[in-house]
């Protein structure tokens, strides 16, 4: 067996590193740095798996993907686009699976990592089940749809599904990387849909010591975003959580916190997809269980980190760790 | 325009405490039937060996060649060792449609006409989503 698919587990005591002092006042650089090294392996990792994906024994697998998904579940949570999105270009292209197999996981996978995070951002009021509902409703709607749709699109021809999700990563990629978030963006009250469903809220914020109330707008726009974000959510197996920060925050006017810690809690509720893929056949025990324990861990590590990482530093990094996927995707789509 | 303002719902500390449960259940149930069924303490419908020589196939010649249930077939071999994780995985799913319920319940008593109906059409999706009645049985 080749030794240098063995190099994920070299991150460990980095991630030992950081689980033991999850719960101490520490320094942004050290963690950051640690974080990045992380990252670069996981990319490096992934590349040797390109070379030569096939010819292990199944547990190989298993045991890659836990350690795989233990490290996408943290670098999801902090880099605020849950962990479908990057397990589903990653094990897609860089493991043996089918990708109708890898979508149905992607989907428990955006679901499990929010799960698990999703008390605490309830209780701390960062997260506003008053603000996932209605997007909720209309992402799960469409995501029913997408799931068909990309179910049948695959029994087609597997390669229209491969290509087209490398090209939409490199899109989410592009969209990540130019997008510039708001902390407060400025809102114009009186919407007639956010009076009307009471879209706001507060939080406590520690820094000022005070009670910020907040409210958003466009939420018609807003509403309408994540009918399109819900299709390709159940198309791809991707979840919703690389769309849900950016149109709360960019769109509707939702504070920072507020947009990344709802997103958090909307992608554990939105479910309708990953029923569709079960009642279907395409969730495998093997591929589904430790990808999901591993993104729990991991995101429970992700969240405690958060408040002790440079979010910019990790999103340039999932940003090169998603190129790389949806590159490997599109190459594996022609055959290659 | 003054900008309104608005408190955040009450009945979201009831989910977290609800959902935070009901999580860590599903942790146990999925771990303890996975290990019965990768330890092979539960004797599997579709044997590991052979599954990972199928794993890469798509969808449809999977199940061809399996014969893998699909919908809630499952729950005919739910003595197997692969079938009792899908109860694992499909109470983790079913966890929000539990939470939704509480929701339901909380709106109804405080008169939340209109979170009332976004709860009931989501739990509406749900159940048409996990019915399988919109799918058929994919064989």
């Amino acid at each position: 067996m080749n030794s240098s698919f063995f190099s994920p587990l070299l991150w460990s005591p980095g991630l030992t590193w950081a689980a033991e002092n999850s719960d101490g006042a520490t320094a942004a650089e050290p963690t950051s740095s640690l974080i990045a090294q992380s990252a670069v392996k996981l990319a490096e990792a992934s590349q040797n798996l390109a070379q030569n994906p096939v010819g292990h024994a199944w547990w190989f697998w298993v045991i890659l993907l836990f350690i795989s998904t233990f490290l996408i579940g943290i670098f999801g949570v902090m880099a605020g686009i849950g962990g479908g999105v990057l397990f589903v270009p990653l094990v897609g292209s860089f493991f043996p699976f089918h990708i109708d197999f890898v979508r149905g996981a992607g989907l428990f996978l955006a679901m499990g990592s929010s799960l698990s995070a999703a008390p605490n951002l309830l209780k701390s009021n960062l997260a506003s089940v008053k603000l996932a509902m209605p997007t909720v409703l209309t992402a799960s709607g469409f995501s029913i749809i997408g799931a068909f749709l990309g179910l049948w699109l695959s029994s087609l021809n597997p390669a229209y599904i491969q290509g087209s999700l490398g090209v939409l990563i490199l899109m989410i990629s592009a969209f990540l990387f130019f997008n510039k978030s708001a902390v407060n963006p400025k809102v114009n009250p009186g919407d007639p849909l956010t009076l009307a469903l009471g879209l706001g809220g507060n939080y406590y914020e520690p820094n000022k010591d005070i009670d910020i109330c907040w409210q958003v707008h466009h939420s018609k726009k807003g509403v309408f975003i994540f009918m399109f974000v819900g299709l390709l959510a159940g198309m791809f197996g991707l979840g919703a959580g690389w769309a849900y920060v950016a149109v709360l925050n960019l769109v509707m006017g939702t504070p920072l916190k507020v947009a990344v810690a709802t997103a958090g809690f909307a992608l554990s509720v939105d479910t309708n997809a990953a029923w569709i893929y079960f009642n279907k056949g395409a969730v495998l025990p093997l591929i589904v269980v430790p990808s999901l324990v591993g993104i729990i861990l991991g995101s429970k590590i992700g969240s405690r980190l958060l408040p002790k990482v440079k979010p910019e530093l990790i999103r340039k990094l999932v940003i090169l760790v998603l190129v790389i996927a949806g590159l490997r995707s599109i190459s594996k789509a022609f055959g290659v | 325009m003054e900008q309104k303002k608005f408190t955040n719902l009450h009945e979201q500390m009831a989910y977290g405490a609800l959902l935070e449960k009901l999580v860590n259940v599903s942790m146990i149930v999925l771990f303890i039937s996975f290990v019965l069924y990768v330890g092979g303490f539960l004797a599997p419908l579709i044997p590991i060996e052979q599954l990972s020589t199928v794993w890469n196939l798509p969808l449809e010649e999977f199940l061809a060649q399996t014969d893998a249930p699909t919908g809630w077939q499952w729950v005919n071999h739910i003595h197997t060792g692969d079938y009792l994780s899908f109860a694992g995985i499909a109470f983790l799913v079913a966890i929000t449609g539990i939470c939704y319920l509480v929701l339901l319940i909380g709106f109804a008593k405080d008169g939340h006409k209109i979170y009332l109906f976004i709860t009931s059409a989501e739990i509406g999706l749900i159940i048409l989503a996990a019915a399988n009645v919109m799918g058929g049985s994919g064989h």
